[in-house]
């Protein structure tokens, strides 16, 4: 807690990165494989001396570069700039762990825009030779930064043997890396076929070269199909224990994982039967549909590789309310409210009666008016739960999540926040403290709906 | 004020401090060159658009190089925002963290300017009228602009400013969270720094007419030439006025009294001496090429005189910036470790990328020229 905290209402800060960061995958990941189908595709076509796939390709180079170079551009600086904001800590931690790698994923960006727009601008200008050579610049260097994005934060869900001894390469080469890599790169493949059939059947009339095109991309995204199950199955496989357990005790978790390989098995089948077999079939409507069941399990994705690694951002290093995981003790003695520059300085601003020596007195926060004490609960809530939880109403609530419990048991399940939910951090203050969040949380809980079955107090006195 | 952060307590640096600076400012002048020509170029080439003759092909050209010139823009604008983070995390982040919906603005509205761009240079025909939605997206693309340029303003002063993060958190907190709806509007440092910017990027459109005009430009002619002669100077002029006007007001109506007297004191003297004048330089060369005429050396010779004022300002600003800073945190006392292995990766891959972009800018001029590629050969 070395940053102060952004309030966002009802959807809670780090939701505008899973916002963000799912229409940048979306696009960066066409970026990717969309580079090696161009330099694949316009290989062939140069080399079978096909002018009408050639023609065809020319046209899809536009819309290309539209998308990835202005739209998954963009989105991608945007991911940066929602982390600092939600996420100042561990965005701080991963500059500092991994700046050469994304100082040299920046070169590669440079050789990626110089070579799509060579690419594109130039094209029926370079002679075919290099116009190829460019092509496949381009296409090797978005794929490389695939991989060094993928290392970074594939390391956030396993950081592996960097725990014990940080460096750059232990932590760049996770147990995580290559299963993602795999994955990612199957879905890059795979989700370009998807961009591919959409585009060529909106904008060329069915026929051979048509047919051509749908079928020349089914192959790659049949491979990308498999390439998306075999790295998810390596992902499981060595996925923290934690985050297994996590996603096999989180209902949503599990039916979404469900769903994501369902999704991915029913573009199997529908690649094999549709375009694979008959590229006939593939009008508007079909590939819309194709496209919109990649983009589901796509985003799917994106929210379980969030998801799992509750309750942290950097796993075994960084907790979701940006606080580093070996700083929990001290905090839990000195107290939460000092032990954060922002809160501290709140307190101090606020409620100077209760600051001995620069120091909170725990004992002093309990001598506070009901509403104070709401208040600096409140205080606590924001830069210890928000990251996660709404208030009242939003994005994982805790007023409705929280109420009609008794104080007693609500004091003890804030004391013991990670006994109760091993997934939640764990509780980060004083027993005081642990009051005054008590406090807040009771004034926000809701009342309690009818149609719930009764309290204890109420079955009692019905007796 | 925030309590001052101890630097000893601070994450090892890793990298030495002076080379995140080098990397910082040399990141910085990239994305300056790029981002000065969209910044001043997309208004010069609207009001240009609708007249005739060499004005009208001047809008042109620069309107269809407009995509390139932004897509290199941002790309470059990653370097210096890589290592600001590596070097300041501490201000940058509370800084953006207390502006949050006028630092996230800037993301949405550079993807709508971007698409305006686009929408207005896809709708460049040679001596027909463009449709009155892509002239408009075009507008809305260069107020956004300028926008963009207030609102980077706003958090880049503001971590250059800790003793103002207190009050304006206070006054837009919710329970002591940051509700992101601060500024540093109130600051005169924004008002005089990004009209600086601005004059900057007149100086640099000016510049870069005259290389594009001599070098690139096939179907320049010797009355298009004739012409950017006396274009450039006169933009060059307003670019200069408008630097030196906002410049004279920043360094002596906003320098807190610390950084002026550092700053107007030992080496940093003629440093900032230089950095004030050095659009004289431009002039000088801007005022020579008016009246001998445009030719590769002086073209050439305008455009190392603007990269010469880019840089001085970079690296001036560096060193205020760490003037600003060091009562809140010496960034000179941040302890090292630095990460050879890595480092060596980056300069390793920067090496070799860059001489695959020779390569490919190579087989550009051979088809400028019209000559045969060597692979082809």
């Amino acid at each position: 807690m070395h940053y102060p905290w952004w309030y966002v209402p009802v959807l809670t800060a780090p939701m505008l990165i899973a916002i963000i960061a799912v229409l940048h995958v979306l696009v960066s990941h066409y970026a990717v494989g969309g580079g090696l189908f161009f330099a694949v595709e316009v290989s062939h076509a140069y080399r079978t001396g096909n002018r009408e796939y050639l023609a065809y390709l020319k046209r899809h180079a536009p819309f290309f570069i539209l998308l990835t170079v202005v739209f998954g551009a963009i989105t991608g600086v945007g991911i940066w700039w929602t982390i600092g904001l939600a996420s100042p800590l561990a965005t701080e931690v991963l500059i500092h762990t991994f700046v050469f790698g994304w100082a040299t994923e920046w070169v590669f960006f440079v050789l990626e825009l110089t070579s799509a727009f060579i690419f594109y601008y130039y094209w029926d200008r370079l002679p075919p030779r290099i116009h190829r050579a460019i092509a496949w610049i381009y296409a090797i260097s978005a794929w490389m930064s695939l991989v060094l994005i993928t290392g970074i934060t594939a390391f956030m869900l396993h950081p592996g043997t960097w725990l014990e001894s940080p460096s750059f390469w232990r932590g760049f080469f996770n147990p995580q890396f290559i299963p993602q890599v795999i994955s990612r790169t199957g879905g890059a493949i795979l989700l370009t076929a998807l961009y591919v059939y959409l585009h060529s059947s909106l904008t060329l009339p069915a026929g051979e070269v048509r047919n051509l095109i749908i079928q020349r991309s089914t192959r790659p995204a049949l491979l990308g199909a498999v390439l998306i199950t075999v790295g998810g199955l390596a992902w499981f496989a060595f996925l923290p224990s934690s985050a297994r357990m996590a996603l096999e005790a989180a209902a949503v978790l599990t039916v979404l994982t469900v769903l994501i390989f369902a999704l991915t098995a029913a573009v199997f089948v529908l690649l094999y039967l549709g375009p694979y077999r008959n590229p006939g079939w593939m009008t508007p409507g079909f590939a819309a549909a194709l496209l919109l069941f990649g983009l589901a399990a796509f985003s799917t994705g994106e929210f379980i590789r969030e998801a799992v690694r509750k309750p942290y951002v950097v796993y075994g290093v960084v907790l979701g309310n940006q606080i580093l995981e070996k700083e929990v003790p001290e905090f839990r003695k000195e107290g939460f409210l000092q032990s954060g520059r922002w809160t501290r300085q709140f307190v101090a601003e606020r409620y100077p009666e209760v600051i001995q020596d620069g120091r909170i007195l725990p004992e002093r926060l309990l001598q506070l008016s009901e509403q104070d004490r709401r208040l600096l609960g409140q205080v606590i809530f924001m830069h210890h739960c928000n990251d996660c939880h709404a208030a009242e109403t939003g994005y994982s609530a805790v007023g409705p999540l929280l109420f009609s419990r008794p104080r007693e048991m609500l004091v003890d399940m804030v004391r013991h926040l990670h006994e109760t939910h091993y997934f939640m951090p764990p509780w980060s203050g004083t027993p005081e403290e642990a009051e005054l969040v008590t406090d807040y949380l009771l004034s926000i809980a809701p009342e309690r709906p009818h149609g719930i079955y009764p309290t204890l107090e109420q079955l009692e006195a019905r007796r | 004020m925030m309590e001052p952060v101890d630097p000893a307590t601070l994450g090892p640096l890793p990298a030495p401090f002076w080379f995140i600076q080098f990397f910082k400012v040399l990141g910085f002048i990239l994305h300056m060159v790029p981002m000065n020509l969209w910044f001043a170029g997309m208004f010069l080439i609207l009001v240009l658009y609708r007249r005739e003759g060499p004005a009208r092909h001047w809008a042109e050209r620069m309107a269809t190089l407009m995509p390139v010139i932004i897509a290199f823009g941002v790309n470059f604008g990653i370097v210096p925002l890589l290592f600001i983070q590596v070097a300041y995390p501490w201000a940058f982040y509370p800084a953006t963290i207390l502006t949050a919906w006028f630092w996230l603005a800037i993301i949405g509205l550079l993807l709508v300017a971007y698409y305006g761009v686009y929408a207005f240079a896809f709708g460049v025909t040679p001596d027909r009228p463009m449709p009155a939605w892509r002239y408009i997206a075009g507008w809305v693309a260069a107020v956004f602009f300028l926008i963009i340029a207030i609102l980077f303003s706003n958090g880049m002063s503001l971590m250059a400013a800790p003793e103002r993060w207190k009050s304006i958190w206070l006054a837009h907190q919710v329970a002591g969270a940051a509700t992101g709806t601060g500024h540093n509007f109130a600051d005169s440092s924004l008002w005089h720094r990004w009209p600086m910017v601005l004059g900057m990027a007149f100086l640099t459109t000016a510049a870069w007419s005259l290389i594009d005009g001599m070098f690139f430009d096939a179907k320049a002619d010797a009355s298009y030439r004739q012409w950017l002669t006396k274009y450039a100077f006169v933009i060059g002029i307003i670019g200069a006025v408008i630097y030196v006007g906002s410049g004279t007001g920043y360094v002596f109506g906003s320098w807190p009294k610390e950084v002026f007297q550092y700053m107007w004191s030992g080496w940093r003297l003629p440093l900032t001496v230089l950095t004030g004048a050095s659009p004289a330089l431009v002039l000088v060369v801007l005022f020579l090429i008016r009246i001998r005429g445009l030719s590769p050396l002086t073209a050439a010779l305008a455009g190392v005189a603007q990269l010469v004022v880019i840089t001085l300002n970079a690296v001036s600003r560096q060193i205020v910036q760490n003037i600003e800073l060091a009562h809140y945190a010496p960034v000179w006392k941040i302890p090292e470790k630095p990460d050879w292995g890595p480092m060596a990766l980056f300069l390793g891959t920067f090496a070799v990328g860059t001489v695959v972009l020779v390569w490919m800018l190579q087989q550009l001029v051979r088809v400028h020229r019209g000559e045969p590629s060597v692979a082809e050969s």
